[in-house]
């Protein structure tokens, strides 16, 4: 373009601009309808497809499942939030949260046999046991989801994969208060070789840097908690092994 | 241990024997628990392989492979095996011999379990409403392939006691000595 100079070429270029500036606009205005009629006709699908499959949503483990994939690869997670749009068009966000709950309820009933550490598949029987009239079972899915909601509440529940016999045994972790850090690290390192060696406080001491007394101290916690046996046959050591449930 | 019966195959024991803290007594009370449950499991399922009829809390049954794991180098020690013993009574699978609380006749099959196994093998043999011996029933020739066979005294004893008070035996010949018993089993 052969350079313009002068009054004329200042306004031809000023000119050129706005219509530029225009047309953007009008693109993106158009664009911006586009969208918003798709998400208008995508909302009213998801709340058709919602409305129309309530039911076989709160009563299909499987079918409740595959609802969740599909939301969450579109970006919008219906089934676990009970506030926004979502859930208030559908009615189906208070289910991992009831479902939490009951999850957290039935730890506690289950202490006395499981102590600590609940394992999946019991947790999931046992739930299913309990409202075996509703008809509606729960998957290891859903409670694996429910139990993960439950974790910014700090109440200690978390799933945690355990060696066992044959590979590993998903548990619920529901120690009543949080395991402290320093009891984290020792269930970590007994974990690893549970059912295989036991360690002695001098040995969490060496591998942690922990004085003596502070990987004692540590290690009671977890008997107290049930989570580790002790084996004192031995005259100068005791030994700590994982705790022997998983293992029967 | 009171038995002369060589079990046809060895006692198959479960995974938590080979766990050393088995044999130390658990210091928090709901492990223990599981932990004492285990055992008396395990003990009734070994006294039913092997037949045992008596325990006693003396040094020589810590020498019994139930209770020293030998491959580990651990065993119970005597504190543990009197709680074991007293949760084996407990659990209706255990009677204290006398009062001193140093035996207990281990009931892997109980009283009543056993009378019903006695009525059912003389009815099947041939041997209802005929007199038969304590010795005949308990060491005879013809039930030397039964469960109840060479079984211990005084829990045949026990046993034949239970079926005159059920009125399933007519007591001919009483008898404080076992074998000298001579009574009709009633079919």
């Amino acid at each position: 373009m052969r350079r313009q100079v002068g009054i004329a070429g200042l306004q031809r270029q000023a000119r050129e601009k706005e219509q530029f500036r225009h047309m953007g606009d009008r693109l993106a205005a158009s664009q911006l309808q586009q969208l918003q009629d798709q998400m208008a006709q995508f909302k009213s699908s998801l709340e058709l497809f919602a409305t129309k499959h309530r039911a076989e949503i709160a009563r299909n483990p499987a079918f409740r499942r595959q609802f969740a994939q599909m939301c969450a690869g579109m970006g919008v997670d219906p089934l676990t939030s009970s506030k926004g749009v979502w859930s208030d068009l559908l009615g189906v966000g208070g289910f991992y949260y009831e479902l939490g709950v009951r999850v957290m309820e039935l730890c506690i009933a289950l202490r006395e046999r499981w102590g600590p550490l609940v394992p999946l598949a019991d947790a999931v029987k046992a739930l299913n046991h309990e409202r075996a009239s509703a008809a509606a079972a729960v998957s290891e899915d859903d409670v694996t989801r429910a139990v993960k909601l439950l974790a910014p509440l700090g109440g200690g529940f978390a799933l945690v994969d355990l060696p066992a016999a044959n590979g590993t045994v998903a548990v619920i972790a529901a120690v009543p208060r949080e395991l402290n850090l320093d009891a984290d690290r020792v269930a970590r390192m007994l974990g690893d070789a549970a059912g295989v060696r036991p360690v002695t406080a001098e040995d969490v001491a060496r591998s942690t840097g922990w004085t003596a007394d502070r990987a004692q101290r540590c290690l009671d916690l977890l008997v107290a908690d049930g989570i580790v046996w002790v084996d004192t046959q031995d005259d100068a050591t005791t030994y700590f092994w994982f705790s022997a449930e998983l293992l029967a | 241990m009171s038995t002369n019966y060589a079990p046809p195959v060895p006692f198959e024991f479960p995974p938590i024997y080979s766990f050393p803290p088995f044999f130390t007594l658990q210091p928090h009370a709901p492990s223990r628990d599981k932990q004492v449950t285990a055992w008396v499991d395990l003990i009734r399922a070994y006294c039913t392989h092997h037949r045992v009829y008596r325990l006693s809390l003396n040094a020589s049954i810590l020498d019994l492979p139930l209770f020293r794991n030998a491959a580990l180098n651990r065993s119970v020690s005597r504190d543990m095996l009197h709680t074991l013993l007293t949760a084996l009574v407990k659990a209706d699978l255990a009677e204290w011999t006398s009062k001193s609380k140093t035996h207990v006749f281990v009931y892997w099959k109980s009283l009543s379990e056993w009378s019903d196994t006695l009525v059912a093998w003389a009815k099947d043999n041939g041997f209802a409403n005929t007199v038969v011996t304590g010795y005949e029933v308990r060491l005879g020739d013809y039930v030397t392939d039964q469960e109840f066979y060479a079984m211990d005294e005084a829990v045949f004893a026990k046993v034949v006691a239970h079926l005159d008070h059920q009125r399933r035996i007519v007591m001919i010949n009483p008898s404080s000595n076992v074998d000298e018993l001579g009574f009709k089993i009633i079919g």
